[in-house]
């Protein structure tokens, strides 16, 4: 990637500012059809979409929580606000943005990035996307980047053939409450072989305490076009619980290459239960980059579905379990066309009594013959508290594969640390240096801006003792 | 439940209590060392195996088993127990207790299999108990035809020093479930788990394995080599699990299968779990076809195409087979195996 942004060393306390808590409007606690009807209301939305919403509410009623993974029962949904109406309406210029929200946006370094290295910013606040803009040049070639509330107005058929349609209501019970109470969120459409060669990037930014976020994101990759699409999000933290339940959903067409990347760094009162599902045609890519910090409960699997032939799937995971974290994280793939390919690649590090589980499938149905794929899994632990578990399923349906999994769990070697030291460093010095060797081949995927986060989350993560 | 739904299972009906009335056990320390189970005694008790309910049923109708109870003896022969369902004896519901105390070792072989077409049922439960210095081979050898039910789970203890170590073969047509869970118990155990298993036909197999550390500096090993065939379907569970307590712990555990035709069914979970951090774990899957290159040299060298393919497959399974005591029991496991594959 050229022209990468620079961003000099941040404090976590940028992530923890609060704004005061202001809003237009907000719905009660809790989730009933009027709530639905009002969110719906609130956005002008066409009929069907209402209709949609209620369908989904009344799954949502009828589904059971997960029986496995972590434990939900502090989540208390009846509690959380589903819509809350930030102080503005979408601006596409920083300048007419109100102060307080603009600040915020600010010191994530989102406007900077913008005018460094992005072709396109949408930031969302709380319900809605509070600013949207994309560069004039890709205008110009057909590219749509909105927020998914205009583009349901603008471009209702596409929006109507696509939304949840690879993530539908009834696969599980926070798929059913997104269906029924989403709100902001981005849609990006590229037409045939458009290269977008700058990212685009959404930010997703929750201000309120006890609420939801719950954005939807569309990304449909014409034929023989690409794109690299970043995400990030965080939250200040509050002691009551907040709720991220966002949906994903990535139509990329033959030929066509989509990366991408997220960093979510929720606070740590945020249960992340979000949904991730890319589809991907003849000769297409998905590269997924993904790192998860922060967080209470995070439940997070990203799904490729390779469709067409030769389609392939990347994933690149890490995650960061502290005190007090929970996260669930994983990759699925199902390869379900012949010669598709898949590589998935996780690290996980888990410190001071935190979970890190991996959770995987990879299935290849039947008819994806001469199918690859190749799952590597490594976790660090820092110290006896924490917890860290691999549970990978494979399903093969088709005998002409070449399937293999690998994964190791370990602490740093004693060695290792003994030879840094013997060479002068300090024990927390070689530690760091060698967690850091050990996210390297993740950190080096994402974005400079991110990376920089990234090593500097580990920075905050590491201070301390370990080991 | 899951393991089931893998193997598309529906419900299956248990036998009730019928006696088994045929001589099961060869060994010369019989009388010293082992006494034939024939009714409800006291058993160890197991939490864990491959169905609650099998465990339950096994309980209230074993019709046969041996309990073999070692102090201070090491044993230069093995102990052969051999069961062969037939006409009469369709029904075998078997408890084993094995206790190895004070430096004892043993290997003891359960080679199970059915005669002719009869539709058997087997349902067993094992449970090993390796104290201090003491070491134990187990084998088993399943060979039930297409018609065949196997269940069989087996629990084991290891204690400080010990060392347990299960090389099972299973060639069953018709479906095998099969449960080895073990637990180190005590510092510096060892417990090592070889199998081989051929499924071919229409035959089902779910098979699982646990290694539960509680004790530091021990040691275990999965290793397990498959090849399937025909319409088979699998499921390969296998766990390590460090609970808090076992430093310095080394696991590993590998599967590997080779799918010899189209439409079969193969699922793999290995599961790696960790309270510990100062430990190893590793474990790998993969699964794939017999590689071409291998076959292309081979068949260079003279070899037609489907005897190319039995070398590869033999090639495979042949460390483990290597593993077994006794050569005729080598000879007619690969010879199973050879005729088995219509390659």
């Amino acid at each position: 990637m050229s022209n990468k942004t620079y961003v000099a060393d941040i404090q976590r306390g940028i992530y923890d500012q609060k704004n005061k808590f202001e809003y237009d409007y907000k719905t009660d606690h809790g989730l009933t059809d009027e709530i639905i009807i009002d969110i719906s209301k609130q956005k002008n939305e066409p009929k069907w979409m209402l209709d949609f919403r209620l369908r989904s509410l009344d799954i949502y009623n009828k589904k059971p929580l997960p029986t496995w993974g972590p434990d939900l029962s502090e989540l208390d949904i009846e509690n959380i606000v589903t819509y809350i109406k930030p102080k503005t309406d979408m601006k596409s210029s920083w300048d007419d943005v109100p102060e307080d929200i603009k600040n915020t946006f600010e010191s994530l370094g989102i406007p900077k990035a913008e005018q460094e290295s992005l072709a396109g910013v949408g930031a969302q606040y709380d319900s809605e996307v509070v600013y949207h803009n994309i560069r004039e040049d890709l205008i110009k070639q057909g590219v749509i980047y909105t927020d998914i509330e205009s583009a349901l107005i603008e471009y209702e058929d596409i929006v109507r053939e696509h939304f949840m349609k690879l993530v539908p209501p009834h696969d599980h019970k926070f798929a059913a409450l997104h269906g029924a109470v989403w709100s902001g969120g981005s849609f990006v459409y590229v037409p045939k072989n458009v290269h977008v060669d700058i990212p685009l990037q959404s930010y997703f930014r929750l201000n309120a305490p006890g609420a939801g976020q719950f954005e939807h994101t569309l990304i449909i990759l014409e034929k023989g076009s690409s794109l690299h699409f970043i995400e990030g999000c965080s939250a200040p933290k509050y002691s009551v619980n907040n709720l991220h339940a966002g949906c994903v959903e990535l139509f990329v067409a033959e030929g066509a290459r989509l990366r991408y990347s997220t960093i979510e760094n929720w606070s740590r009162n945020m249960y992340n239960l979000n949904t991730k599902r890319a589809i991907v045609e003849k000769d297409g890519v998905i590269e997924w980059v993904s790192g998860s910090f922060g967080s209470k409960v995070s439940m997070l699997y990203p799904m490729s579905i390779l469709k067409g032939e030769r389609a392939r799937a990347d994933f690149l995971g890490i995650t960061f379990a502290g005190e007090g974290q929970y996260l669930d994280t994983g990759s699925k793939v199902v390869h379900a066309a012949p010669y598709t390919t898949s590589t998935i690649n996780t690290k996980s590090i888990s410190k001071a009594g935190g979970t890190a589980f991996y959770r995987g499938l990879l299935r290849v149905a039947k008819g994806a013959h001469h199918a690859k794929s190749s799952v590597t899994c490594e976790s660090l632990m820092l110290d006896n508290q924490s917890k860290s578990d691999t549970v990978p399923i494979i399903e093969l349906m088709e005998d002409n594969v070449d399937m293999g999994h690998e994964a190791k769990i370990g602490r740093i070697s004693d060695d290792a640390i003994y030879y840094l030291m013997s060479r002068g460093l300090s024990e927390e010095a070689a530690k760091g240096m060698i967690v850091k060797g050990f996210v390297e081949p993740i950190a080096k995927e994402l974005p400079l801006e991110y990376a920089v986060e990234l090593n500097n989350l580990i920075n905050l993560e590491l201070e301390g003792t370990i080991g | 439940m899951l393991k089931w739904k893998r193997i598309k299972i529906n419900d299956i009906s248990f036998p009730s209590h019928v006696t088994y009335t045929d001589h099961y056990v060869d060994s010369p320390y019989a009388k010293q060392v082992l006494k034939v189970l024939t009714t409800n005694e006291s058993l160890v008790p197991i939490k864990e195996g491959v169905d609650r309910e099998l465990i339950a049923h096994n309980e209230e109708n074993l019709n046969a088993g041996v309990h073999i109870n070692l102090d201070n003896q090491q044993l230069d022969a093995p102990i052969q127990i051999e069961f062969n369902l037939n006409q009469d004896n369709p029904i075998l519901i078997d408890r084993h207790t094995i206790q190895v105390r004070n430096g004892s070792t043993a290997t003891i072989i359960f080679n199970y299999s059915t005669i002719d077409d009869i539709e058997a049922f087997h349902n067993g439960v094992t449970t090993v108990e390796c104290d201090e210095n003491s070491s134990v081979k187990i084998i088993k050898l399943y060979r039930f035809n297409a018609s065949s039910y196997n269940f069989d789970s087996n629990y084991s203890f290891a204690g400080k020093d010990s060392s347990i170590e299960y090389i099972t073969i299973d060639l069953t047509e018709g479906l095998s479930a099969t449960s080895y869970i073990n637990e180190l118990v005590a510092s510096s155990a060892n417990v090592v788990h070889k199998e081989i298993y051929f499924a071919k036909g229409e035959s089902r197999h779910d098979h699982h394995y646990k290694m539960l550390h509680r004790a530091p500096y021990g040691n275990s090993k999965i290793d397990i080599r498959g090849a399937m065939m025909d319409q088979a379907r699998k499921v390969f569970r296998g766990t390590i699990d460090f609970k808090k307590g076992s430093g310095k712990s080394k696991a590993s555990e590998k599967e590997y299968v080779l799918l010899l035709n189209e439409g079969l069914a193969s699922h793999a979970i290995p599961a790696l779990l960790c309270d510990e951090d100062d430990v190893e774990g590793e474990h790998a899957a993969s699964a794939g076809q017999i590689d071409e290159g291998q076959l292309f040299y081979l068949m260079s060298r003279g070899f037609s195409l489907v005897d190319a393919k039995r070398l590869l497959v033999e090639s495979n399974f042949r460390p483990i087979i290597e593993a077994l005591p006794d050569e005729d029991i080598r000879e007619s496991v690969l010879q199973s195996v050879l005729e088995g594959l219509t390659i």
